[in-house]
């Protein structure tokens, strides 16, 4: 049996993905909950990395930078909207 | 016969799970994709543990930035490879695909984390007043 490092370096990354968008449902602020999902963007985004190449199929990369850009994006938004409402 | 990448093209040696990857470029793909994990790992733990918003932002960005240019190295170092031994437009396009991709999280992420950072508590004054040294 071959060990896909590509596959298995994927399901980890996605994995730790995953425990950091568990940090995001109960973050005690919402900084707390942008920084989380930027960490979770950067690591689905180097774990889409990996399963482009264990599956052969470069469409998974460009989606995944399409959906990274919009997570930041959005984070960016956010984190503004959040200052100019502060007094 | 190479076919150009039309976003369909399997990448040869990934379908069968039988690459033949010689054992040096192996093992800096095992070596580099292993620290990747680790890095993704310490990025996790940092988030869950440490107490301030600062600290888990310095950790878990800086930890997660490592591990997608140690993943994205691995992945140039594939594509390089393969290139020079089979050949192929594919492995060029998931080059500079990886490289821009590590481009566009890195510059974000930064740009993401200042402004997160900056509202969310100001930085500490180190204009204070001098510690008594007596």
């Amino acid at each position: 049996m071959t060990l896909d490092i590509w596959l298995f370096a994927a399901v980890c990354l996605f994995i730790l993905t995953f425990c950091a968008v568990l940090r995001v449902i109960p973050g005690p602020t919402l900084h707390d909950r942008l920084i989380a999902t930027n960490i979770a963007a950067t690591l689905a985004c180097a774990g889409a990395l990996a399963l482009t190449i264990s599956a052969g199929d470069l469409i998974i990369l460009v989606l995944a930078g399409l959906l990274a850009c919009i997570v930041f994006a959005t984070t960016i938004r956010i984190s503004q909207v959040q200052r100019r409402e502060t007094p | 016969m190479y076919r150009l990448c039309d976003y369909n093209t399997d990448l040869p040696g990934t379908t069968e799970g039988n690459a033949m990857i010689e054992l040096a470029v192996d093992a800096i793909l095992y070596i580099l994709l292993l620290a990747a994990i680790g890095f993704g790992w310490i990025s996790v733990i940092g988030l869950l543990l440490f107490p301030d918003i600062r600290s888990r932002a310095f950790t878990g960005i800086r930890a997660g930035i490592i591990a997608m240019t140690l993943v994205t190295a691995s992945a140039i170092c594939y594509g390089l490879f393969t290139w020079t031994t089979n050949g192929g437009m594919q492995y060029m396009v998931l080059v500079f695909a990886a490289a821009l991709m590590l481009v566009i999280v890195v510059a974000l992420n930064r740009v993401a984390a200042d402004a997160i950072c900056r509202n969310a508590v100001p930085a500490p004054s180190h204009s204070g007043e001098p510690k008594d040294r007596s």
